[in-house]
């Protein structure tokens, strides 16, 4: 009796001994892990951040400066556009495009994108707009972007 | 002969053990078990810190990298506005200083993208966004894409003399050399958006434009 109660702790004693170790590893390896991971993905989010943050910025200072331009001059043809531009201007300033945790973010992201080539047609953007955002394409590594993507998808939150 | 003594009895205990190799093999193999072990609790723990830390900094990069670009964006956006204007109001003559900017504030997008995506960098990034978001815009033109960090407290209080250095309308070169020269402007980085800002504003000037614009322009110093 005496020996199956010796054999029984020791063979406990190794488990927890075994615990033990694995466990101090994996205490020292989830703070590398965080380290990394942060890091990593602060990369990959500033891309991503930058990208969108630079196209709203893009959008908000074209319509802004429109909205100046023409309230100069506000014939009927003009009060119309202007009329468009604020509506424009409403919903980027309404859009929280530098959280990633909007779950709409893409959403809206698509309903500014349509409104704005509509309007910026609408005043005369045209051929500037096509010289200017084609030469000025922000490049991001289609890994990257990617790898940023398969991330437990950054714009949908419980 | 205590010393004959002595190594008979150390070889007697060493050589007659016959357990004590037996011993030393259990051991080294529990040692090496547990090294096991601990190897693998740390590739465990590598990979569950890693996932959960990924996401969390991709919502802190994400939210910086918006911030940052954002301003470069409305810079970018302002002056194509002024470009189709201008174009379809005949003041040709304003087309190359606007393009000159649009290809700054481009340039300068691209150099703030190759920052973020640089490794070395990232430990910094939290300090040099606070820098720029503080930032009084008004150092030298672009030049390279060096970040001083150290000096933030002096970037700050000098913010006002640069501006006025920067403030005259000479050759973009010249006023680049002439910034270069003041200690302010070691950080290439938090001067070209002030650059291209007062060159706006002086540009809204030129063609008589409204001030409502200026006040739009001015506010993108934020």
């Amino acid at each position: 009796m005496a020996a199956v109660m010796v054999g029984h702790d020791m063979f406990e004693e190794i488990v927890m001994a075994e615990e033990r170790f694995h466990g101090e590893g994996y205490q020292e390896g989830y703070a590398e892990g965080s380290h990394v991971g942060v890091v990593e993905g602060r990369r990959y989010g500033s891309l991503h951040g930058a990208k969108i943050g630079s196209e709203i910025g893009y959008y908000l200072g074209f319509a802004l400066t429109w909205q100046c331009l023409l309230q100069k001059c506000a014939d009927e043809r003009n009060s119309k556009k202007i009329r468009a531009l604020n509506s424009l201007i409403r919903m980027i300033q309404k859009f929280p495009y530098e959280d990633p945790t909007y779950d709409k973010l893409q959403e809206d992201l698509g309903k500014i994108r349509g409104k704005f080539k509509q309007e910026s047609l609408g005043v005369k953007d045209r051929t500037t707009r096509e010289v200017r955002m084609g030469r000025r394409k922000i490049k991001i590594p289609a890994h990257k972007v990617a790898a940023a993507q398969s991330m437990k998808k950054p714009y949908q939150t419980p | 002969m205590a010393w004959v003594q002595a190594a008979v009895s150390r070889a007697s205990e060493d050589v007659f053990d016959e357990d004590a190799d037996e011993l030393y093999l259990l051991h080294k193999e529990w040692n090496s078990t547990m090294k096991k072990r601990l190897k693998e609790g740390y590739r465990d723990g590598i990979e569950a810190g890693k996932e959960l830390a990924l996401q969390e900094g991709f919502n802190q990069g994400y939210r910086q990298g918006a911030e940052l670009m954002v301003t470069c964006g409305q810079f970018r956006g302002t002056l194509n506005a002024l470009l189709s204007w201008c174009h379809f109001n005949g003041h040709d003559s304003a087309l190359s200083e606007i393009n000159h900017l649009l290809d700054a504030v481009g340039k300068h997008e691209e150099d703030v993208l190759k920052y973020l995506s640089s490794t070395e960098q990232q430990p910094h990034f939290g300090h040099i966004l606070d820098s720029l978001q503080d930032m009084d815009l008004n150092h030298a033109a672009p030049a390279g894409t060096e970040y001083n960090e150290a000096e933030d407290g002096k970037h700050a209080d000098g913010g006002s003399s640069g501006e006025n250095t920067c403030r005259s309308n000479g050759e973009v070169h010249s006023l680049q050399s002439e910034c270069n020269k003041a200690k302010l402007c070691t950080d290439p980085e938090r001067s070209t958006l002030a650059w291209v800002k007062k060159r706006t504003i002086w540009l809204i000037e030129q063609l008589g434009l409204s001030l409502d614009i200026l006040h739009h322009v001015q506010h993108l110093e934020r």
